[in-house]
């Protein structure tokens, strides 16, 4: 991440990071809102797979660390068989009792890579933005604090309410509580409504700490590491205007042909 | 002038009908340390939350009296308040609201409006004061037990209030947390701030110099009457475990090769530092994680394999969080989830000092009779292999003393018991072996375990360092 030091700011983090070539978190959110426009409204496979490639060679180091990566490969691949030899059509090979269709290679193949560009790119935007300057950009664009905010805690609390809830799952097995998974109202009473009960405890416990920690009670908050808009992140925002122009004069008719 | 002095303060709560603090007067100067004493629900907590105004702000009741500080009336707004008066609180995940240290700790300062240059220097020097420039960057749910404690302090502290509010501040630690975080109170208290600290264990705190102030007339009572061990039961295994090897994803190994069993109404104190794999082995004993390697066979069965009917009456277990274990809408129904009949409801609540709670919502309870009834729901359900997890957490002298005898009871009774604790001194009293998990593992006799680690050079985890000194 890109970040001016003033004299006197020189923190290591912030060196480090200075020399990191990234873009402003904005800047990277109007570029995943265009990919992901661009790689829904593509026409064939070709475009669509050159676009869903995309975030995956520029991230490909990172991504492959992703656990949600590899599990997002192995949902397309799955979404691709399935449309495969369920999709009717004129046949290309059999397979016992499966008929794989030229239709079904087609429609599968679109519908992967719509779902792998567009989580691609989403998940290489999280791998690359702290929720924290993204919620601070967020707030520099005029949104108010205590809604960007949320962004951070969501992200603090949903592994925590994960974790509770296997917990408690685990808990009603130690103590021998059994729940059959077509009973819903079971669950809901069971599990359901003791991890929220715990979550609603905990975020309003958290709350009370924020006020008393100052959260809310000015207008502006300063953040302690701002990272500033350069040229090049001005740059890919008109990038991204320009793609998302296009393709919405060619999904309104405009074009004849997709740029 | 007092840093922070409350007057004629009364509290009372809507659901109880006598006031938990009445006429209350106390004051704390600057530089010096108090301790808040008395047993549970004798108002050390409230005292704490009046005074930072959290009472009446964010939890109803009706409060009557002053809070002061350095002479004047206390600002109402509890954003004013916390700028003065930094709480950190009981469980240290309680108040993080953000995803990295050094973010954590610039939150406060953020919020103030104070310039990018101030908040660097605040948190350079909160994070310096508590030891974590190092855990920086890290991020906050990776954190253990005691980083997370020293990380709240760290955002109080970033604050630079008058005055350090701490809500039994090391129930969570290990010895060496404990140990850590009392030194940078000490130094903070030299100085000048004022430490306002409700805590259970006293004996730890007297290398703060206290003073202590009695929340409660009946106060102290002590462990004493909590029986020793007898000589270990012989007798073949119930709950066996053979070549344990586990280690988390990315983590270093924690077990390498544990073998040990446990005969019946035999008692395994499990000891060790934070994270160094105490709550796993007991997972692993329950059958709720799967080891690497090697077997755990209860009564000659993997208890992962046991049915949910099987379980009850075998296996009984006290989580360390009580709020994951309790999940019906009334403490009653709890019980009545164990199969108990009202009267024997009646009467484990009655043995808990649980009295009229049985209509009460679980997690409406305090943490201190939430795990009491975590404890009397797991020994309600009579199993012949109990696991307890910290089960003496946010306990007073008395009640802790309950629990130990609890335990000491069910073992009489036969029940194997395998005990995680951080206290001590009661595990050694319980306890006829010891596994301390460590930089070395140590299995055997508690008086030899603790005796070896004496002779490592590790005193801060044997039973004298930690013996109550009241």
């Amino acid at each position: 991440m890109v970040v001016r030091l003033r004299a006197g700011e020189g923190m290591e983090w912030a060196m480090e990071r200075a020399q990191q070539p990234t873009f402003h978190p904005l800047a990277k959110f109007a570029l995943l809102c265009a990919h992901a426009a661009a790689v829904l409204s593509a026409p064939g496979l070709v475009a669509k797979g050159a676009l869903a490639l995309l975030p995956m060679v520029i991230g490909r180091r990172r991504l492959a660390r992703r656990r949600a990566f590899h599990a997002a490969i192995t949902f397309g691949g799955f979404l691709f068989v399935l449309q495969a030899v369920v999709v009717s059509g004129s046949t290309v090979a059999t397979l016992g009792p499966l008929t794989v269709t030229a239709e079904g290679l087609q429609m599968g193949g679109e519908m992967a890579l719509r779902f792998l560009g567009v989580l691609g790119g989403s998940l290489l935007f999280v791998a690359t933005t702290r929720p924290e300057e993204f919620a601070s950009a967020l707030s520099g664009s005029c949104l108010p604090y205590r809604y960007t905010y949320v962004l951070v805690l969501a992200l603090r609390f949903l592994p925590l309410f994960r974790h509770e809830y296997f917990r408690v799952r685990e808990a009603q097995r130690v103590r021998g509580l059994r729940l059959r998974p077509w009973r819903l109202a079971s669950h809901v009473r069971w599990t359901v409504l003791p991890v929220l009960a715990s979550a609603l405890a905990r975020a309003e416990g958290v709350a009370l700490a924020m006020q008393a920690r100052g959260f809310g009670s000015r207008r502006r908050r300063t953040t302690l590491e701002e990272v500033p808009w350069m040229w090049r992140d001005r740059l890919v925002i008109a990038l991204s205007l320009l793609v998302l122009a296009l393709v919405g004069w060619f999904m309104s008719g405009g074009g004849t042909r997709w740029p | 002038m007092s840093a922070l002095e409350v007057r004629r303060l009364t509290v009372r709560f809507p659901t109880r009908s006598a006031p938990v603090l009445e006429d209350f007067t106390c004051g704390l100067e600057r530089g010096e340390t108090v301790v808040l004493a008395g047993r549970s629900g004798s108002g050390k907590s409230t005292l704490l939350h009046t005074a930072l105004g959290y009472i009446p702000e964010g939890v109803p009741a009706e409060v009557t009296g002053e809070v002061l500080l350095d002479g004047a009336p206390a600002p109402r707004s509890l954003a004013r308040r916390g700028q003065r008066l930094g709480l950190v609180q009981q469980d240290p995940e309680a108040g993080l609201c953000t995803l990295r240290v050094r973010d954590e700790v610039a939150f406060g300062p953020e919020n103030l409006g104070l310039t990018r240059r101030e908040i660097a220097a605040r948190v350079d020097r909160a994070l310096s004061a508590t030891g974590l420039a190092p855990l920086a960057q890290r991020a906050t749910w990776s954190l253990s037990g005691g980083e997370k404690q020293r990380t709240a302090l760290a955002a109080a502290l970033a604050l630079e209030p008058g005055v350090l509010l701490l809500d039994e501040p090391t129930a969570h630690l290990d010895p060496q947390g404990a140990q850590d975080l009392l030194y940078i109170l000490a130094r903070q208290a030299t100085e000048g701030r004022g430490v306002l600290m409700a805590e259970h264990r006293l004996g730890p705190l007297w290398s703060l110099r206290p003073r202590i102030v009695c929340l409660d007339s009946e106060y102290p009572a002590r462990e004493g009457d909590v029986p020793w061990a007898t000589c270990a039961p012989g007798g073949a295994g119930i709950l066996e475990a053979r070549g344990l090897r586990f280690s988390y994803p990315e983590g270093e190994e924690l077990l390498r090769g544990l073998s040990f069993a446990v005969a019946p109404g035999e008692v395994l104190g499990v000891a060790g530092p934070n994270g160094s794999g105490k709550s796993t082995v007991l997972r692993l004993l329950a059958g709720l994680t799967a080891p690497q390697r090697g077997t755990v066979r209860v009564e000659g069965r993997d208890p992962a394999a046991l049915g949910l009917g099987e379980r009850r009456g075998l296996l009984g277990m006290v989580f360390q969080m009580p709020h994951h274990q309790l999940f019906a809408p009334s403490v009653a129904e709890e019980f009545a989830l164990n199969g108990c009949k009202a009267h024997q409801t009646e009467a484990w609540l009655e043995k808990a000092s649980l009295q009229g709670l049985a209509s009460e919502h679980p997690l409406r309870l305090s943490i201190g009779e939430r795990r009491r009834l975590t404890v009397a729901l797991a020994l309600a359900g009579r199993p012949r292999v109990l696991l307890m997890d910290e089960p003496f957490i946010g306990q007073d002298h008395a009640n802790a003393a309950w629990v130990a005898r609890q335990i000491s009871e069910a073992s009489r009774a036969g029940v194997a018991v395998v005990l995680v604790s951080h206290r001590l001194p009661l595990l050694a009293r319980l306890a006829h072996r010891v596994l301390f998990l460590g930089r070395r593992t140590h299995l055997g006799p508690t008086h030899e375990v603790f005796a070896e680690l004496r002779r490592e050079g590790q005193q801060v985890f044997t039973p004298e360092y930690w013996e109550e000194q009241w």
